[in-house]
């Protein structure tokens, strides 16, 4: 019997401007985690995420491929105390989703994809991925943007995947 | 006494059966060459695979094989990004639909590819079936790929069974611990 799942496990909402966002206490019962976040930021930054609040410099490694300006770019970044993602516009509507997959296999590194973007004049398209180097499972995902906060109804929303049997 | 005024007609919200159902894992317990999804289920509106994989070759990729289909059937197109460099280009009538570059031999060990590919419109008869795929790949410690292919299988069959092949045009192996989970989407 086919299993229903991609279910929602935590969703919120900011009320005011926040420097950070968390999502805390995720469950071991899934199998892949979906984070799916919308909203504006008090200036343009790239966006930043810290698996278990890690913000050890050398312990991610990120690839951004991304259309900004007319024109396309690609980067990577490692050393820095999070993945960083893309770069958004103070304007414009970021929405982005970010896929982990085996987010709780405490042997492997975690990684991590992640598509989205802002449709304004001073925003991009991104398509992302990198690794976060740690082999524990992933409890918990703080959210930043570099140089700015998020603004008010900043949207996110975590699901879980099980695997079939 | 007279009835004054009208009567909404009453309105009931569609029934929608909607989802995201898991059909199938497979986790290896051993490297191998394949894997096979079989007798897929028609009914749903598309198929997603999730995988979490490296291989055990040089030049490792996640290849498709639909129905088992083996003749020059297959079409796609692709990009990927290193980082600092670009790339893309495109292959025709080749024997596979070939949809990521994964970690090999030679990359980052404890590392995996995370490869999502999703199907359309898998169990029509009447159209040729589009894959598209994203994936991100380490290649090393401080290197990844970024990539995307859009695939065709040249065939208006519906697909039943999904051979998902390792290395390159049939060489190498999935490393133990590969997962390959199948969804039916509605």
């Amino acid at each position: 019997m086919p299993t229903a799942t991609y279910e929602l496990i935590s969703t919120s909402t900011t009320s005011g401007t926040v420097s950070s966002i968390t999502i805390s206490s995720i469950p071991s019962t899934y199998t892949d985690l979906v984070l799916v976040t919308s909203g504006t930021t008090t200036s343009a930054g790239q966006l930043i995420y810290r698996m278990n609040n890690d913000a050890t410099g050398g312990n991610y490694t990120t690839t951004n491929w991304f259309q900004s300006n007319n024109s396309v770019s690609n980067n990577t970044s490692s050393g820095l105390p999070g993945a960083y993602i893309g770069n958004y516009s103070v304007s414009g509507r970021a929405q982005d989703t970010l896929h982990i997959a085996n987010y709780k296999n405490t042997s492997m590194w975690k990684t991590f994809y992640i598509y989205g973007g802002a449709g304004t004049s001073v925003g991009d398209f991104i398509t992302s991925g990198g690794i976060w180097k740690s082999t524990a499972a992933i409890s918990s995902i703080v959210m930043l943007v570099n140089g700015a906060n998020f603004t008010t109804n900043y949207k996110v929303s975590l699901y879980g995947i099980l695997a079939g049997s | 006494m007279p009835i004054i005024g009208t009567i909404a007609s009453s309105y009931r919200l569609p029934v929608v059966s909607s989802g995201y159902f898991a059909l199938a894992t497979t986790t290896l317990g051993a490297a191998a060459n394949t894997v096979t999804f079989s007798s897929i289920p028609s009914g749903y509106e598309a198929l997603e695979i999730r995988m979490s994989v490296r291989g055990t070759s040089s030049r490792a990729r996640v290849a498709f094989r639909f129905n088992g289909d083996s003749g020059n059937n297959y079409y796609q197109m692709y990009a990927v990004g290193t980082g600092s460099s670009s790339n893309g280009g495109a292959d025709y009538g080749s024997t596979f639909n070939e949809l990521a570059i994964i970690p090999d031999s030679s990359a980052q060990s404890g590392a995996t590819a995370i490869v999502l590919a999703t199907i359309i419109d898998y169990d029509s008869t009447t159209k040729k079936k589009t894959t598209i795929t994203h994936y991100a790949a380490p290649t090393g410690s401080s290197t990844m790929l970024i990539g995307g292919n859009a695939c065709m299988w040249d065939n208006n069959n519906a697909i039943t069974s999904i051979l998902i092949q390792g290395g390159f045009v049939g060489t190498g192996d999935f490393e133990a611990g590969c997962t390959f989970s199948l969804y039916g989407v509605k």
